[in-house]
């Protein structure tokens, strides 16, 4: 079975973030995506099923709110919670 | 309600009779009416500093907030012009909006600055999130509060038209005021009232949120810009914030009813729901509406010369999910006729007379040559008219219903087609969320929005049972989501680039 290391995970929402939402502005994990007013409603939704093909999770939209989605920390943070919920 | 002279007046007024009244509420923190007054005579004593005379016309570039909306009225407070722009958009199209508009100074905050610092030297640069000195305003203001009238302008909103070519709309604190007043007194605002500030200050619906909201002493509840791209968080800020008086682009709504987890909301203390900018689907507001069990229903019509000047209103009852809404009936202080002739027609463009109008374009003599016609009111009083561009025609009832835009009319092969038609006809269909039309290389291309599984034959053979052959679509595409412009307007020009995308592949 294929098993992928969550850091890989991780390193692929980087280069996401930054090349396909920001166009190649870098930003750090903590920094604030959603305030920065270069990722609209559309870019939200492509990140979404990023995460959803990266991680291989589901996220509900009750779920795409600015605790789980405002950085890449906290995405990080979301899709581990939601993986181990998965596991248990 | 008080009747202030001037725009910026109402807030003064609440500070001084309910100093302690909320202003302004920004994810909880609350600014009361005599912190936000204190806020707008310390940016209004820098601009004085920095020399703001009366008319100068001044830049305001930044995120929502209590400075933006400090910031604007500081401009006001002076006699100056508040010049909002788009805060997201690229530093070329800003460029050209500053070229129009010729700004004195430009007001922004910290992120924003950059953007102008080239082309502007640094005295006329002033950054809004700085904390501002404290300022006794009484002496330095009182030889210039004087010298201002109504007939100053007191905003320009800037449109970028069909040709491209930035427009600056002049509103002055006159027209301004008239739309103020007559939107807080249709709403029936009172300071009880806790009002969405879900629009850009670029856009003209932002008058509402800001003016109608300090006219009635009421608190704006500032939307801040991530919320407005997440659903599930802005129906929970509703929620939290008891928002009482909703106004957004229907976009905002269709969003809250797609994503929005409206079953785990309590929405009760919404008593007006108002929308306004673009079509609302009829689906999309009846499957709100069942989370809205105390509010009314407003379609609110009115382009930037205007701003908002016919409304009309629904109960539950009255929504049905199918039937297209209409535009309603002219508002008080707004006189409306179809068509230039001296009998008025059935079908035809949409003329405006109204104190709202705007005082023109700037310094744009042809376009307003265009954009105005004299023509005898009901009583055969001769005035002055504004040509909305948007063709409308009068249900049985007399309710205004918008059949398109002039300049949407297209001809193919002959055939004149209304490409809002076509759209509308596609939003009719079950299955259709939402639709837009382009004419690509001599064809009739469709987009749409809808439920997964959408049957595409079965929407053309819907198409053909109302549209003649030739106005049906050659090609219809189904988007996951329509692109959006910054004000959340469905994006046209990015609907060509991706026919122009498909074409290539």
């Amino acid at each position: 079975m294929r098993n992928e290391q969550p850091d890989t995970h991780d390193h692929a929402l980087r280069h996401f973030v930054q090349t396909t939402l920001l166009s190649g502005r870098s930003v750090t994990d903590d920094e604030e995506l959603l305030l920065s007013g270069m990722i609209d409603s559309l870019g939200v939704m492509s990140l979404v099923s990023f995460i959803e093909q990266t991680y291989q999770i589901e996220v509900p939209f009750e779920d795409v709110t600015l605790e789980n989605m405002g950085t890449i920390k906290t995405i990080m943070d979301f899709a581990e919670t939601r993986l181990k919920k998965r596991a248990d | 309600m008080i009747n202030p002279a001037l725009l910026d007046h109402a807030v003064r007024y609440h500070a001084r009779h309910t100093p302690d009244a909320p202003a302004l509420s920004v994810l909880g923190t609350v600014t009361t009416y005599e912190t936000l007054n204190s806020e707008i005579d310390r940016i209004a004593a820098c601009l004085l500093d920095r020399g703001v005379q009366i008319g100068d016309r001044i830049v305001l570039c930044t995120a929502k907030g209590l400075k933006a909306i400090a910031a604007l009225h500081a401009i006001l407070r002076v006699g100056g012009v508040y010049v909002p722009l788009d805060p997201t958009a690229p530093a070329k199209r800003i460029a050209g909006q500053v070229s129009v508009v010729s700004p004195k100074f430009v007001l922004a905050d910290t992120p924003r600055l950059t953007l102008f610092a080239g082309v502007f030297a640094t005295p006329q640069l002033i950054d809004i999130s700085q904390d501002f000195p404290e300022a006794n305003m009484n002496d330095k203001m009182a030889d210039r509060q004087p010298r201002r009238s109504e007939y100053d302008a007191a905003y320009i909103l800037m449109t970028s038209g069909t040709t491209g070519t930035p427009k600056g709309i002049v509103h002055t604190h006159k027209s301004g005021l008239a739309i103020t007043r007559m939107a807080a007194a249709r709403c029936r605002l009172t300071s009880g009232d806790r009002i969405s500030h879900h629009t850009p200050l670029h856009f003209d619906m932002s008058i509402f949120d800001v003016f109608c909201t300090f006219l009635s002493g009421a608190c704006c509840v500032v939307i801040p810009e991530a919320y407005t791209k997440l659903p599930a968080s802005l129906s929970q800020l509703s929620e939290h914030e008891r928002i009482s008086v909703w106004y957004s682009v229907p976009h905002a709504i269709i969003q809250m009813v797609e994503r929005g987890a409206l079953a785990d909301r309590n929405l009760q203390a919404l008593r007006i729901v108002m929308f306004a900018g673009e079509v609302m689907p009829p689906s999309s507001l009846r499957s709100f509406s069942k989370h809205a069990p105390n509010a009314t229903f407003l379609n609110a019509y009115g382009p930037t010369e205007t701003n908002h000047c016919t409304t009309a209103e629904f109960t539950h009852a009255d929504l049905d999910g199918t039937t297209p809404l209409p535009i309603g009936f002219p508002e008080q202080g707004v006189i409306v006729r179809i068509g230039t002739e001296a009998d008025e027609a059935s079908t035809g463009e949409l003329l405006i007379a109204s104190d709202q109008v705007m005082s023109g374009y700037l310094n744009a003599p042809d376009l307003n040559r265009a954009a105005f016609c004299t023509l005898p009111d009901e009583s055969g009083q001769p005035r002055q008219f504004y040509r909305t561009g948007d063709i409308v025609r009068r249900a049985q009832n007399g309710q205004l219903i918008l059949v398109g835009r002039k300049d949407r009319q297209v001809k193919l092969r002959g055939y004149r087609i209304e490409l809002d038609e076509v759209e509308l006809a596609l939003v009719n269909c079950a299955q259709i969320t939402e639709a837009a039309v382009i004419l690509f290389e001599g064809k009739i291309q469709a987009f749409a929005t809808g439920q997964t599984g959408v049957d595409l034959n079965e929407i053309r053979s819907n198409l053909e049972t109302v549209l003649p052959h030739y106005a049906v679509p050659s090609r219809i595409d189904l988007l996951n989501s329509m692109p959006r412009t910054s004000t959340g307007k469905i994006d046209r020009q990015k609907l060509i680039g991706i026919a122009n995308a498909q074409r290539a592949a």
